[in-house]
């Protein structure tokens, strides 16, 4: 196997299921969450010559996936998913539990969500957060400040009902 | 709670959802992603090569040309796929080494032949520059220090030299060097330079011929002709990774040097409309349900689509609402998905819109008359989608909507009276 292949897979191998568990938080929806991140990994590929060099190529990847998460381009996949979904597949429909965080995070706005999911799952500092999406870092302070709060809310309200 | 026990909470949930969900994570695999860049190389291929035909047909005059893409496209970053232009933040970290190019002006094994006093191709692509300014987003430095034609700023984020030719442009019977630069990520800007041998042997800047400055976004080709002028093949659309090229107008415009700076001498100086690119924008208002009456609350809510562009387009509507909001009598080509994180989206196809004309759409949507008031991410919006397109919603027979931001309506609030 070519050197580059190896590592593309090892990326891949490394990356997919973390990078996939992040989306699903935020998107509330697995097969979303692996259409954006396998799209990210195409994306890697086709400049997998240059991202290869990079310190950090997961770092590249996870960008990239998260942009597409939030973008436009989540907008117009949602239209090709709707029309897929018109065929007898469907994906497995989650546990109980995964639903409560799912439904929780759903109630907290979008970047409040992607501030505590990088945070919690993806073991991103403020620093870090605030570099991936060009921001401050005391803007990304306010929203896990915030986030966490609303989150922790809801999930202690759920615990208690 | 205090910040220690949410952040105990938090850890702990996400830990459990993570052990949970893993083994339902079901990768297509790094093979899926390699036969994927594979196809849609193929099909770059197929519209990239339509361009290059154009671009070679024009009569070649007199010039010497640096590199091999000084008539073709500028080669452009390798991604086909729906318009996304994820962010190119600067960041720390070690530099990589730069990449031995396999093609254009500053390939190994190029030995171009340089007319008396020009600069050569060889010479530009090591040497370190200072360039006009860039015209506006995302590129700032001016400062080229290239290796192999290249400058690495941030992670997918590079100056490029994309080709080279030599004219002379002032008729001093030295030839010049215009030369084609790239800069920035999944978006870029390019400029067109012209340099000449300074005094001292070095290299200086004589002046930018064009910037891709809206409403021109890129430019395919520069070529000499006659009388030291430069004809260069410009479009108004689909350069950016994701666009596609063939919703962009191609013209060719000359320029010539007057002394102090270069001019537009000949060809047209503006775009007409583009008839494959649309605008639609959505004015959607906050969703206000009734008092109950009975067990339901009902609330009758429109939204407007615009076709702001010159051409007439299948236009998309999807809302998303919180599962507990029901659609009642669904209007014709409308559907509900439910999702399982509690969210419900309305998904409604509207008629063909003229341009210059909108097309409203009203639902009936009901709500449990003890519905919760909660802060619920209500973002209605609008796209063109043409019924049997791609996920990217355009195709040979366009249309692209350039303009995302009016698509949709942020901000808005369901309200219970």
């Amino acid at each position: 196997m070519a050197e580059a292949q190896r590592s593309f897979d090892e990326l891949y191998a490394a990356g997919f299921q973390g990078l996939t568990l992040q989306l699903y938080a935020y998107l509330g929806d697995l097969a979303e969450a692996q259409d954006v991140v396998q799209e990210a990994f195409c994306r890697a590929f086709a400049r997998w010559q240059n991202i290869s060099q990079y310190s950090e190529p997961v770092a590249w990847v996870r960008r990239v996936a998260w942009n597409l998460a939030t973008s436009r381009f989540r907008r117009q996949k949602t239209v090709t998913n709707f029309l897929r979904r018109q065929r007898p597949e469907r994906v497995e429909e989650p546990s109980p539990d995964r639903v409560a965080l799912v439904r929780a995070l759903a109630t907290v706005p979008p970047r409040h969500r992607q501030a505590v999911v990088l945070h919690y799952m993806a073991q991103l500092s403020v620093a870090e957060i605030a570099a991936q999406e060009g921001v401050a870092e005391g803007t990304v302070k306010s929203w896990l400040s915030r986030g966490r709060a609303a989150l922790a809310e809801r999930l202690a309200g759920a615990k208690e009902s | 709670m205090n910040l220690s026990e949410q952040d105990e909470l938090l850890s702990a949930t996400f830990a459990e959802f993570a052990a949970a969900a893993a083994p339902s994570v079901r990768p297509q695999g790094a093979e899926a992603a390699r036969l994927e860049v594979a196809h849609r190389r193929r099909l770059k291929t197929v519209s990239l090569g339509v361009l290059a035909v154009l671009a070679l047909a024009v009569p070649a005059t007199a010039y010497v040309a640096f590199g091999r893409t000084a008539h073709g496209p500028p080669r452009p970053p390798s991604t086909a796929g729906p318009t996304v232009e994820p962010s190119a933040a600067p960041t720390d970290g070690p530099t990589p080494a730069p990449q031995v190019p396999d093609g254009g002006p500053c390939a190994p094994g190029k030995e171009p032949t340089v007319p008396p006093g020009a600069v050569s191709g060889a010479e530009l692509c090591s040497a370190t520059l200072t360039l006009p300014a860039w015209q506006g987003k995302p590129c700032t430095t001016t400062r080229a220090a290239l290796t192999y034609g290249q400058m690495y700023i941030a992670e997918s984020f590079h100056l490029n030299l994309l080709s080279a030719i030599a004219a002379d442009v002032d008729g001093d019977g030295r030839a010049e060097t215009i030369a084609v630069f790239s800069c920035g990520g999944e978006v870029f800007e390019q400029q067109a330079i012209a340099f000449r041998r300074a005094r001292d042997g070095g290299i200086e800047v004589m002046g930018r011929v064009l910037a891709s400055v809206a409403p021109i976004q890129g430019m395919w080709a520069v070529q000499p002709i006659a009388g030291g002028r430069l004809r260069i093949t410009v479009t108004d659309y689909g350069l950016f990774v994701g666009q596609h090229v063939w919703t962009g107008q191609q013209q060719e415009r000359t320029y010539g040097w007057d002394g102090q700076k270069f001019v537009q001498v000949a060809g047209p100086t503006s775009f007409p409309p583009n008839p494959h690119l649309g605008d639609l924008a959505l004015s959607a208002p906050d969703l206000a349900f009734s008092a109950p009456n009975g067990p339901t609350r009902t609330a009758s809510y429109t939204l407007t689509a615009g076709n702001l562009g010159p051409a007439n387009v299948p236009g998309f509507v999807v809302v998303q609402v919180p599962s507990f909001i029901g659609l009642v009598s669904p209007p014709a080509g409308c559907e509900v998905e439910d999702y399982p994180a509690g969210v419900r989206e309305i998904h409604c196809r509207l008629p063909v819109i003229r341009a210059g004309t909108s097309a409203s759409l009203t639902l009936t949507l009901t709500a449990p008359a003890n519905a919760p008031s909660l802060p619920v991410d209500f973002v209605p919006t609008a796209f063109i989608q043409i019924p049997e397109a791609d996920s990217a919603g355009s195709g040979p027979d366009g249309f692209d909507d350039p303009v995302w931001e009016n698509n949709r309506t942020d901000g808005l609030r369901i309200t219970y009276k």
